[in-house]
């Protein structure tokens, strides 16, 4: 048993679960961080992103990371589109606004249904899957196939590029200070405005390159979303709402516990193990891994 | 904005059912109904986690009332044809609702016939409605032994129950020679309930597993199961998995260089997506099923191939599909001998035999159907064929070729 914990194929299978947990997790997270709104839509443009990537590569031809590219890029059109249409004549009155956060849960969640049954009428029910990059890859001593690492690979870089926007551009900047402290922010000059369309851009373009990049190596399906939506939220309340960092570091603790957890656990624990870290955080921690303690 | 109230109505379940409820073709009132369509009641998962796979059965059913409805409508003994018309709800995956809706279905729709939802977790729920309403019904997508150990008197079993195929598997494993068996279960009923099974009768055959882990239903990376495997170098690997983990298994077993003489899958290698997404690597996987395109004994499979394929594109799944069609080729015999009251619909069922694309069918005195074997089919060259028992094989048996 301690051959195979320490074994490099574990380690990198827990590096390229946690990656795209970052990845789904991150999008929601920057969303709720600056606009308080909690997407429980997330995954439902998780599974628009798989779609997207299915149906350019079945019936274009493309390659599926032309597919992944192209659905990000749409995934943001429409974060930006659904702020405009849902939340922008909201969110200028300030009566509705403070409202918004309990009833973004209910606008969201029939975006939810919405979309799941949009998906099934369009695209059917069935199952769908294709084969690219499929080769298995060794690196080190630790194999895998292709799709996998390139997938890691692409999730990684653009979590890299995030941090770089929010730590070095003025838009980066002034959405951490949106997250902060939304009137504070806005009286200091930040384009408040111009951070919600950022945030919800790439948030959403980020959950359907989540879903353009699961989709090289998962069966795609109009309800895929759901588990996408439950793994998105316990990272991000793991790593504390609106926490960028805290996000990456929680979804990086759920990719560990799904590769270690059967080894050292078995199987009837590892949910035990999941959600019984979860409970004891929001228990000794309820602000979320890193935040400083609430006052 | 909604208000609690229109976010209950619209989440709550009855409304929730009754919003998504379809109907296929005009209403008819039930006094109308002797003349008028023979109106046949489901319901099945549109939404939730079941609404994927039970897409396979959904087609079937639809396929096969587009078919019936062509030929002039369903054969009722002493009324002639009329067409069949749907009355179907979504059961959103949960058997609690499902219950409901056959309630429903049977009290205030008053349908002619009932045909099954799907998935073992939705029939279990409906046990207690149709037997209630003695009401006939043929499950087709259930794998439980406790249903089949349930006494049921008005539903009856298409499908062979877990336990037999795990009887079945002994032979087959015995016959390719296998000196090493490993067991991997997912913690899921299906595949829990043919593990119970398997590991005694393994035993009983004098085969000791050489590795016999669980791992939870909803896995997502199988990294340690298999390299613990690999370590047990078995050269059988019998794999009680859903369509999930069916594909993550052979993807990670590849990664990994697993290497065994034969792989047997639960649930997956039916389904079509199952080769599109694994290629010739999902070669020479054995499944449980009974049917292949090619069965030339049997002259209706082939024929309902092409009619599948002609409605919906895509082949079949060689279990699910052919196995829920079976449950309606059997319904349309039966009403055509005994019309639509239920007592002797259900005493036709009980004593007929039936020709169907699987061959004849026919039920025994507790309504499992007793002339289906419980058989194994296996992908060669990205086809299904049926490899046991030898009776039925459309081919041999061969080795897991290996990884591309």
């Amino acid at each position: 048993m301690l051959e195979t914990l320490l074994s490099g194929q574990l380690l990198a299978a827990a590096v390229v679960s946690a990656s795209l947990y970052a990845l789904v997790g991150t999008g929601l997270n920057l969303v709720y961080g600056t606009v308080r709104l909690l997407n429980v839509a997330h995954g439902d443009f998780v599974m628009l992103g798989a779609y997207a990537v299915f149906w350019t590569q079945a019936l274009l031809g493309w390659s599926p990371l032309a597919g992944a590219a192209l659905a990000s890029i749409a995934g943001a059109a429409l974060g930006v589109l659904v702020y405009r249409g849902l939340f922008a004549k909201v969110l200028r009155n300030s009566l509705l606004a403070a409202r918004l956060e309990s009833n973004s849960l209910l606008v969201f969640f029939g975006l939810s249904i919405v979309l799941q049954n949009l998906a099934s009428l369009a695209f059917s029910n069935n199952y769908r899957g294709y084969r690219y990059l499929d080769q298995v890859v060794t690196i080190g001593g630790a194999s895998f196939a292709a799709n996998r690492l390139v997938a890691a690979a692409i999730a990684l870089a653009v979590l890299a590029l995030l941090l770089f926007v929010m730590a070095r551009t003025l838009l980066g900047l002034g959405s951490q200070a949106v997250m902060q402290h939304r009137e504070a922010a806005a009286v200091s000059g930040v384009d408040v405005r111009a951070v919600y369309i950022f945030s919800f851009g790439a948030g959403f373009g980020m959950a359907a390159l989540s879903g353009g990049l699961t989709s090289l190596f998962q069966q795609i399906h109009p309800f895929m979303g759901f588990e996408q939506t439950v793994a998105a939220f316990v990272v991000v309340m793991l790593g504390g709402l609106g926490r960028i960092h805290g996000g990456l570091a929680a979804a990086a603790i759920l990719g560990v516990i799904e590769t270690y957890g059967l080894v050292i656990l078995g199987a009837g624990y590892r949910s035990l193990l999941l959600y019984g870290i979860f409970i004891a955080l929001l228990l000794l921690r309820p602000q979320g891994l890193f935040r400083p303690a609430l006052r | 904005m909604p208000d609690r109230r229109s976010f209950l109505a619209a989440t709550g379940k009855p409304a929730g059912v009754a919003l998504l409820c379809s109907v296929a073709g005009a209403a008819v009132a039930p006094a109308q109904a002797q003349t008028g369509p023979v109106r046949i009641g489901f319901s099945i998962a549109q939404t939730g986690p079941l609404g994927a796979p039970s897409a396979s059965q959904r087609q079937a059913y639809d396929l096969w009332r587009e078919q019936v409805n062509a030929r002039g409508g369903l054969e009722i003994a002493g009324q002639g044809k009329r067409p069949v018309e749907f009355v179907v709800y979504d059961d959103q995956s949960q058997g609690q609702n499902a219950a409901r809706i056959y309630e429903k279905l049977i009290g205030d729709d008053k349908v002619d016939l009932l045909l099954a939802p799907y998935a073992t977790a939705i029939h279990m729920g409906i046990i207690p409605v149709v037997e209630r309403a003695r009401f006939p019904i043929l499950a087709n997508t259930i794998g439980s032994i406790q249903a089949k150990n349930a006494g049921t008197k008005y539903m009856l079993f298409t499908q062979p129950f877990p336990d037999q195929w795990a009887v079945a598997l002994i032979p087959l494993i015995k016959a390719s020679g296998a000196k090493r068996v490993a067991v991997i279960t997912a913690q899921l009923p299906f595949s829990l309930d043919m593990k119970k099974t398997l590991i005694g009768e393994l035993k009983k055959a004098g085969i000791e597993p050489a590795f016999n882990e669980e791992y939870p239903g909803d896995v997502k990376d199988l990294t340690s199961v298999i390299t613990g495997l690999k370590a047990a170098a078995p050269d059988f690997v019998v794999g009680l998995s859903y369509l999930n983990d069916s594909v993550l298994y052979t993807t990670q077993a590849r990664e990994l260089g697993l290497q065994v003489q034969n792989q047997f899958t639960l649930i997956g290698p039916a389904q079509a997506s199952f080769v599109q997404r694994l290629g010739p690597n999902a070669d020479g996987t054995i499944s449980i099923g009974q049917w292949s395109r090619h069965a030339k004994r049997w002259p209706r499979a082939a024929p309902f191939f092409d009619a599948y394929v002609a409605r919906w594109k895509m082949p079949p799944d060689d279990k699910d599909t052919t196995i829920a069609y079976v449950s309606c080729e059997i319904l349309e015999q039966a009403v055509a001998r005994a019309g639509l009251d239920r007592e002797k619909l259900r005493s036709a069922l009980m004593t007929g035999t039936f020709d169907t694309i699987m061959g004849p069918a026919k039920f025994d005195d507790k309504g499992h159907n007793a002339a289906m074997p419980a058989g194994f089919i296996q992908i060669q060259k990205g086809i299904n064929e049926v490899v046991w028992p030898r009776e039925i094989a459309t081919a041999e048996l061969i080795r897991k070729p290996g990884w591309q």
